[in-house]
């Protein structure tokens, strides 16, 4: 671990900072590993060699045959397959949100929830679940949707109170404009919750985070905004870079920080937003990952970005592996798995990294 | 011709008048240096010649309004070199220098081999090429300045604004830094704008002087009409000797009155 995270600078002297071949491979190694056992591991364990068959038998004209029973076919595409795509989906966002955020608000602590996402997310939830909307299942369910529409409210809440109200300081504006719309949020989400004591352990698996409710309805609900949001973000790794230097200099160096301020916010908090709707508040992601690819592979975002996406995917189908493996038959929820593996791990990258 | 031009320029910040009415010209080539005690403007005068900070009045750039240009083509016509520069502590220099290559790339470009090439070249200018690979947050003073103006060079703009640009460095590192940025404008024919607080290198450097005092021009022409002791005594209330040397006027200080320390 140590050797890895010590890069020498002086090899790469001629260049501009650049994603190496090397890095990408390891990063998708990795979350090609993670999602092999996530596939092959759990409560009927499957074999490696049937698994590998049975994936490339459906690629295209590949015949062959894995020797798993209807059963054990079922257990890898409809329940395995689905859960192992939605956290590569929704671990990718959130890391990659955080780290754009991170980027346009040169705040090391910034991460999805900044703006209020969360807090209106979950605001969406409990009202869908007290007012007996959603079973928190399913494509039509009302769960997600007000999730999701709570959260874009919130956001655009504070995008509109962060920019009326702050001219010479528009990024501490709308921080604070997100801290107060998400208190705002969170207020009246535990007045709603507190008035229907029914449904509280509804809302909390929501607020902790889940994976577990996933099939390919999820994944289909959430992959368009995630691959467009993703992107846009992977778009605008180099304007990020140029943030850096401020908000009066980047203007200087000629880029418009307003419109890519909020290009980044935007994408950011829609992917953010559709994510959260059918995972709940998986939280810590956005915050870790982005870090510890930043310690460990350098500060530029054209290379922070692109093995974010990977190694968020790779980050959370982990932490979810864990989260039903852990204390079997019974599920930890994945939040307090994410926070659980990933502090330690954290803390660890944090002292042996010679970035800082 | 005229490279820079401004006229009647006002700014207000609220209520107070921090410029009132600069008529300013700098021709092509030209290293203007516009002096004047603290809190006289001249910050403020160069963020507004570098479209940073809202103002009324006339800019013109080589002949053409600022008020025309959008942000990215300013940026190819205007590098800053700010007083104090945010620096990324973890950039690497390269990266750094090679931000200023930013108005030439499209929204989703990235660097041609040309625009390498320039960055590395203007780190070979300033002498600090040896530290391309290490992180901004290692390097000295004197090294982080040489790598800022290098960054404002690779922007390949004609004019040059520079905030105070030696006030981080010691005497020696001043003298050379400003060898170097004369020696690139007469190289490159860049017009130089530059705010200085050491009125000697600022006489010595400069071809002509502004002196503004609450935000409005109270001389301005060679440095020789500029430093006299007459004006600088009631600009700066300060008490001060003028030694007339080749390359311009030397302004040092001089105490008038020694308090005895028994009384």
């Amino acid at each position: 671990m140590g050797s890895s995270i010590q890069v020498d600078d002086s090899e790469n002297h001629e260049g501009p900072a650049k994603l190496k071949i090397w890095w990408f491979a390891v990063a998708a190694l990795t979350a090609g590993t993670v999602v092999l056992l996530g596939l092959i591991l759990g409560p009927a364990s499957l074999g490696i060699r049937e698994v590998l068959v049975e994936v490339l038998d459906h690629l295209p004209f590949v015949e062959t045959d894995s020797g798993l029973s209807a059963r054990e076919q079922a257990i890898v595409w409809e329940i395995r397959l689905p859960r192992v795509v939605l956290g590569l989906l929704v671990g990718a966002m959130l890391a990659t949100a955080g780290a754009s955020y991170q980027g346009v608000f040169r705040n090391p602590l910034a991460d999805p929830y900044l703006l209020g996402v969360a807090a209106g997310a979950g605001f969406g939830a409990t009202v869908a679940i007290v007012s007996g909307l959603g079973d928190g299942i399913g494509t039509f369910d009302a769960v997600p949707m007000f999730a999701f529409a709570g959260a874009l409210v919130a956001v655009t809440l504070t995008y509109l109170v962060g920019f009326s109200a702050g001219r010479s300081d528009p990024v501490t504006s709308l921080v604070l404009a997100g801290v107060a719309v998400a208190s705002f949020f969170t207020a009246v989400q535990t007045f709603v919750q507190q008035r229907d004591s029914e449904t509280i352990r509804q809302v909390y698996f929501f607020v902790l985070g889940q994976l577990r409710t996933a099939g390919w309805d999820e994944v289909i609900l959430v992959s368009p905004y995630v691959g467009v949001c993703l992107v846009v973000l992977l778009l605008l790794r180099r304007r990020l870079d140029v943030l850096g230097v401020g908000d009066e200099e980047a203007g200087s160096l000629g880029v418009d920080v307003r419109l890519v301020r909020l290009a980044t916010v935007l994408a950011a908090s829609l992917g953010t937003a559709a994510v959260v709707a059918v995972s709940g508040l998986i939280g810590f992601v956005g915050i870790i990952v982005p870090h510890t690819i930043r310690l460990i592979f350098g500060f530029s975002y054209r290379v922070i970005l692109p093995l974010t996406v990977l190694f968020g995917g790779a980050f959370l189908v982990g932490a979810d592996l864990v989260a039903r493996l852990a204390l079997e038959p019974a599920e930890i929820p994945i939040g307090v798995v994410t926070a659980f593996m990933g502090a330690p791990f954290f803390v660890l990258v944090l002292r042996t990294s010679r970035r800082l | 011709m005229e490279m820079i031009s401004c006229r009647s320029l006002r700014v207000s910040f609220g209520t107070t008048e921090v410029l009132s009415g600069i008529n300013l010209e700098v021709p092509k080539g030209g290293w203007t240096a516009v002096v004047g005690p603290n809190g006289s403007g001249k910050t403020t005068l160069l963020r507004t010649v570098a479209g940073l900070q809202t103002s009324q009045g006339l800019i013109q750039i080589d002949g053409h309004s600022l008020g025309a240009y959008t942000r990215k083509e300013i940026a190819k016509q205007i590098a800053i070199v700010p007083q104090q520069p945010v620096i990324p502590h973890g950039m690497r220099v390269l990266d750094y220098v090679l931000l200023g290559r930013t108005s030439h790339l499209g929204i989703f470009e990235t660097e041609k081999k040309s625009d390498i090439e320039m960055a590395h070249s203007s780190l070979d200018e300033l002498d600090v090429s040896f530290a391309e690979a290490r992180t901004m947050g290692t390097l000295s003073g004197g090294e982080l300045q040489r790598v800022v103006v290098a960054r404002a060079l690779t922007q390949g703009s004609p004019v040059l604004l520079l905030d105070e640009p030696t006030t981080a460095l010691d005497i020696g590192h001043q003298q050379e830094m400003l060898e170097v940025i004369d020696q690139l404008r007469y190289r490159l024919s860049l017009t130089v704008l530059a705010t200085m607080h050491d009125l000697t290198l600022a006489g010595q450097y400069a071809d002509s002087l502004i002196l503004i005092e609450q935000g409005q021009v109270v001389a301005s022409g060679s440095p020789q009409e500029v430093l006299t002791e007459e004006q600088i005594t009631r600009h700066y209330g300060a008490s001060i000797k003028v030694i007339n040397d080749e390359f311009g006027p030397i302004v040092t200080p001089v105490r008038r009155k020694k308090l005895n320390s028994l009384e």
